[in-house]
């Protein structure tokens, strides 16, 4: 065996192991159309005067868990567990973890408070999204998380009801449209 | 040119290590699938890298299968890094 030979085994060994990538596409499909109900349904509410329309939000949390034991049982049923596939949990879980302190921080600030919650969970997202897709190396994350940065800036600046609106384009731009390109590569 | 661990210079063995290197664990049988190897030769050449302490095998059963599960250790880890840098030395910088 040649050193050559040796380097194309190893290169294409390793990356053999990558080939589970494409499977992240549903969580960013799966979150991605759930913010979109939740904001919209949040905006209905509003709309109509229904001041406790926030609830709605309570679905992300069953959809934490819904993912969380899809990600488990798949990582158990998985013949093989690559370090990268662990380092996407922990990115997310260390999403998760931040955005309950702040939520909590937040919502002892009542209504200034909950007006801050959507540009800083959008920044968390957009740092989660864009560390995800540097480490898949691809680049539609990368540029979806750095347009999520741009639309949580934009967040800060105008009403409640804009900010829901904002949510849909942040998902589509920073999740929906990188998970189909994802999906399709 | 820096001399090449004998025991990783060989094609299945040095691409179970490069699959291993790269996962936390694997099972045989994704072992099996993506070096393409008949289960008796891999058997073989699984079982020349645990004598060396490169590997760990734990057999254990899954839904009443038996499950052969791989793991790489440190001194397989170390192995495989200072073959890949001696490896180096055959490739002349441009």
């Amino acid at each position: 065996m040649t050193p050559r030979e040796s380097i194309s085994i190893i290169e294409n060994m390793i990356n053999l192991t990558k080939g589970s990538v494409r499977e992240n596409a549903w969580y960013f499909y799966f979150f991605g159309v759930l913010v979109i109900i939740c904001s919209l349904l949040n905006l209905m509410f509003m709309r109509m005067g229904i001041p406790e329309g926030g609830i709605v939000w309570g679905l992300m949390a069953i959809g934490g868990v819904i993912a969380g034991i899809r990600g488990y049982r798949l990582g158990k049923s998985g013949k093989a567990s690559t370090h990268i596939d662990k380092l996407y949990g922990y990115i997310w879980l260390a999403f998760g973890l931040s955005f309950i302190v702040i939520f909590i921080g937040l919502a002892k600030l009542s209504d200034a408070g909950m007006y801050l919650i959507n540009p800083i969970t959008f920044a968390l997202a957009a740092g989660a999204t864009f560390l995800s897709g540097q480490l898949m190396k691809f680049n539609p994350f990368v540029f979806g998380g750095l347009a999520m940065f741009a639309i949580a800036i934009v967040q800060l600046f105008v009403g409640p009801q804009a900010q829901l609106l904002l949510n849909v384009l942040a998902v589509s731009i920073g999740y929906l449209l990188p998970a189909y390109l994802l999906s399709k590569s | 040119m820096k001399p090449l661990d004998p025991i990783l210079h060989s094609q299945l063995r040095l691409a179970i290590m490069s699959l291993l290197v790269s996962t936390e664990k694997a099972e045989f049988s994704f072992i099996k699938e993506k070096t393409g190897a008949t289960s008796g030769n891999l058997s073989v050449q699984m079982n020349k890298l645990k004598d060396a302490g490169y590997l760990t095998i734990k057999k254990s059963f899954k839904d009443n299968y038996p499950l052969t599960t791989c793991t790489i250790t440190k001194k397989g880890r170390k192995a495989f890094e200072s073959y890949f840098d001696n490896l180096k030395s055959y490739f002349p910088e441009n």
